[in-house]
């Protein structure tokens, strides 16, 4: 009888593969970490080029990737690329994104074929730090880099050898030198403190400043029952809940993730963001302000008038967007959606309803004379960067292809097919405008020839948010009433929130971590508790003492240092 | 089991020893070589893992070359504000599954051994083992969808005076539900164990207890439970070394903010700062402290075990 012994096993059994991994890993990189770029006639040598970037951007004569720099196809014969691509959820009915007829034509036209890598919805972030213990990197990842992290931070994957600095290789890269050019803020946020690049970065075509693809939103066909118009301070939207549960009988008048609360869209009026946030350069933190307990008490309150989704701490779903099915059977009054997701994307996807139309709501206000809130949750994106960047393997046997492939983005010619459909596809599933900018069709995708729905359109047709994402011109496809939403979410400065580019270096990183993820932990369940009642509001100094205990100013401090630096760079 | 060695037993060396019995019994041996193997490659050869309690892991730098921080990891552990409340949900859970799903498989079998229609007694032996086959997702689902706000469970519950809206959500209700759930899943199965040493029962004690004047319970109480005690024992003290041992698989799926609380145990833990925080030094830490406190209780219930009933496993 091993028992003794095996219950000691236990607790290594989960490092199994760690121990293997590690030392596979480490032989890989110290044998490949001197082959920098060498090859292809190189204008700057690796070691004084990095160098040279650091201060400042390669100068590029093209605007924005007008024309492509790259020469196709990018490898002589045929060549096999991994692509770690946590997408999905965006599939639709998709086997495999190598179905998607942007992508066929992607490969046809570069000679790289793509091993697409899903990882199961839900498990991306997970995923993503297996991809380095398994010391099997992908050549290529996309990533959201507020979920995807290497644990040390992304300069120390950079130094540890994992993920390849672009900086060194720009040469390859000259379709992104070419946007990097036209990038007010470019300089600040695609360096790391450290005047490293550790992947390509993703804009904005022709929208300064970005846009807003989620926010609230809400049943227009049940606030015309109950004849009501669309809300804008907490007291109206009181008001249109109570009536939405007592005359229509709502399960989830105002539905919220499993966290209870939303992703600062709704809180935004009390002047408060969900966690961390700034206010002209000083990093706050949202459960330490006197005003979340303000707005934890309206939640309360609203759970206890059955004006919250009375399940929402089981709801399994963690991010936007209800459950579909609540969604489609007409439980939820109100939530936080995407743009795309709205109105014409549930019919599509069988809501029940005919009569089902859901629009946007601008941020609630405490008053209705207050100045509107200074937040907006999207997807991090001010500025013209969006938050997602793309990475690419250190170690991979095709760097140099892989960087071009990732680069090819860029170029004007490849993204407009990723954002509207091929070339090949005109007049189908895109047209062109009088002045010759690409349209998508809008019946194409909400009520295709084919009976697909909204999601597996979008994936057989186009690329999912390409590198270069020309949103404006899919909003001039939809009708006005569906477009407005937009307007309405895009509407609030977005001074608030802490870029997403702002890195630490892996000191502060661990220092961070192992002081936020306990901290995480017990914040959301007492928020879910303060919600439910199940803890009484009048202990929150007592919470936020323990807040303190466990080291929230250290992490405080440990945002400010790195956003002050940010700021200088 | 203890052979007297004659006073004239002359030693040969191990390695002939070995050698010639490997020749006699070669077969047993080659029907043991998987076990070894299986051993020694997922659960000796892992062992080396635990060195990362003491080290400040990096994916880099491995095993042989992250910094060494001695004891930190622990102290963070002990000092951490969760310390206790992990080690209580992960000895409650343990201490109320043992005291419900451990005697009630017993009693379950007793019962089915007391049933004389052949028939009757299989087809509910086969049903009491059925949930057994079914996933722990899906019986975790149907939790969901039970213990909902106007689910099965939350209205029975509300019915006798609940009123703290859905049961699956509500930390006081965790355990109930864990360990509810995990008795109607294993009961029949985990009693078929005890149906078998039930068999083993010499019959002509049944006899001899009759002409005594033994009724249906006293034959229970002098005949078939001494009978089938060794078993009990044996298993207890297994169970007794997993009590620390309370598997993350279902915790995860059936826990949320609003029941960290009570649901929130040491394996849980672990699972979030080790896998999804990737935070592997700290995680084995742990786990390694909760194996030693396993180990711990272990040796103790099997040495009380040893002087009580002079049963035990080793």
């Amino acid at each position: 009888m091993r028992k003794r012994f095996l219950s000691l096993l236990l607790a290594s059994a989960l490092m199994t593969t760690l121990l293997a991994g590690c030392g596979k890993t480490s032989g890989e990189t110290s044998g490949q970490s001197g082959s920098p770029a060498s090859t292809a006639g190189s204008t700057v040598s690796s070691s004084t080029g990095s160098a040279d970037v650091s201060n400042g951007i390669p100068k590029s004569d093209v605007y924005k990737g007008e024309v492509n720099q790259q020469t196709y196809p990018l490898s002589s014969e045929k060549i096999t690329l991994t692509y770690w691509y946590p997408n999905a959820s965006s599939m639709g009915t998709l086997a495999d994104y190598n179905d998607s007829e942007f992508f066929q034509w992607l490969e046809e036209k570069t000679n790289i074929h793509i091993e697409f890598i899903v990882p199961a919805s839900g498990e991306e972030s997970q995923s993503f730090k297996n991809l380095f213990i398994a010391g099997d990197l992908p050549d290529i990842m996309y990533t959201q880099p507020q979920y995807h992290n290497y644990r040390d931070g992304m300069d120390a994957a950079i130094t540890d050898g994992y993920i390849a600095d672009i900086s060194e290789y720009i040469e390859w890269a000259p379709n992104y030198v070419s946007w990097l050019n036209s990038i007010k803020t470019a300089k600040q946020d695609v360096f790391t403190d450290s005047g490293r690049m550790y992947g390509f970065w993703s804009f904005w075509d022709n929208m300064e400043g970005g846009y807003a693809d989620q926010g609230l939103s809400i049943r227009k066909d049940f606030l015309d029952k109950v004849h009501m118009d669309v809300p804008t301070t907490y007291a109206e939207w009181e008001t249109v809940l109570t009536a939405f549960k007592d005359q229509l009988g709502i399960e989830a008048p105002f539905y919220t993730s499993k966290k209870g609360i939303d992703h600062g869209e709704f809180m935004a009026g009390f002047g408060i963001a969900p966690r961390f946030y700034q206010v002209d350069g000083t990093v706050k933190f949202g459960p330490m302000e006197d005003a979340y307990k303000e707005y934890l008490t309206l939640l309360n309150d609203w759970y206890k008038k059955g004006l919250l989704d009375p399940d929402f701490a089981t709801r399994k779903s963690s991010g936007v967007a209800a459950d579909n099915d609540m969604m489609l059977n007409d439980k939820v009054g109100s939530l936080v959606d995407w743009g795309t997701r709205m109105t014409d994307a549930y019919i599509s996807r069988g809501a029940t309803n005919p009569e089902f139309w859901t629009v946007a709501v601008p941020q609630p206000k405490k008053s209705a004379d207050a100045p509107d809130p200074a937040w907006r949750e999207v997807n991090n994106n001010n500025h013209d960067i969006q938050a997602v960047c793309i990475l690419v393997n250190k170690n991979s046997k095709h760097l140099e292809e892989a960087i071009r492939w990732v680069d090819s983005f860029y170029a004007k010619d490849v993204y407009l097919n990723a954002n509207y459909g091929i070339d090949s596809e005109k007049d189908r599933v895109w047209y062109e405008a009088s002045d010759g900018h690409r349209i998508g069709i809008y019946d194409f995708r909400y009520s295709n020839p084919d009976g697909l729905d909204s999601a597996t359109v979008a994936a057989k047709y186009w690329a999912k948010n390409p590198p270069i994402r020309c949103e404006a011109a899919q909003i001039e496809q939809m009708p006005a009433e569906r477009a407005a939403s937009y307007a309405v979410w895009s509407k609030y400065p977005a001074t608030n929130y802490i870029p997403v580019t702002v890195t630490m270096t892996s000191d502060e990183n661990a220092e961070y971590s192992q002081y936020y993820t306990d901290l995480e932990a017990y914040i959301q369940e007492n928020e879910v508790k303060f919600i439910k009642g199940e803890r009484s509001l009048d202990e929150y100094d007592a919470y936020r003492q323990t807040l303190r205990d466990m080291g929230v100013e250290k992490c405080i401090a440990l945002q400010q240092a790195a956003l002050d630096r940010y700021n200088k760079r | 089991m203890k052979s007297t060695k004659p006073t004239n037993y002359v030693k040969t060396p191990f390695g002939q020893r070995l050698k010639r019995d490997f020749k006699n019994h070669w077969q047993m041996y080659l029907l043991a070589l998987p076990v070894i193997a299986y051993f020694l490659i997922f659960s000796y050869a892992p062992m080396f893992g635990v060195f990362m309690a003491f080290e400040k892991y990096q994916i880099k730098k491995g095993i042989f070359g992250s910094t060494i921080v001695g004891l930190a990891n622990f102290r963070r552990f002990f000092m951490s504000p969760f310390f206790w409340r992990l080690l209580r949900n992960t000895l409650l859970i343990s201490l109320y599954g043992l005291l419900f799903s451990f005697p009630l498989p017993i009693i379950f079998a007793l019962c089915l051994n007391e049933v004389r229609n052949k028939k009757f007694k299989k087809t509910v032996q086969t049903i009491s083992y059925l949930p057994y086959f079914i996933s722990v997702v899906v019986v975790v689902s149907i939790l969901f969808d039970f213990g909902k706000a106007n689910g099965l469970i939350t209205n029975i519950a509300t019915f006798f005076g609940w009123d703290g809206g859905a049961v699956i959500s509500s930390s006081k209700w965790f355990r109930t539900l864990y360990i509810g759930s995990n008795l109607w899943q294993h009961l029949g199965y985990n009693s078929i164990i005890f149906i078998s040493a039930l068999a083993t029962v010499d019959p002509t004690l049944y006899e001899a207890a009759k002409i005594d004047g033994a009724g249906r319970w006293k034959q229970t109480l002098h005949v078939t439970l001494p009978g089938i005690a060794p078993t009990i024992i044996v298993l207890l003290i297994l169970r007794l070394g997993q009590i620390m041992g309370v598997g993350y698989e279902k915790i995860i799926l059936m826990y949320g903010p609003s029941t960290y609380e009570t649901a929130d145990v040491i394996s849980s833990y672990v699972y979030r700062v080790g896998i999804l925080d990737a935070d592997y030094g700290y995680s084995t830490a742990v786990n390694l402290f909760n194996s030693v406190v396993n180990m711990v209780i272990l040796c103790i219930a099997n040495f009380i075990s040893r002087k009580v009933n002079e049963t035990s496993i080793w």
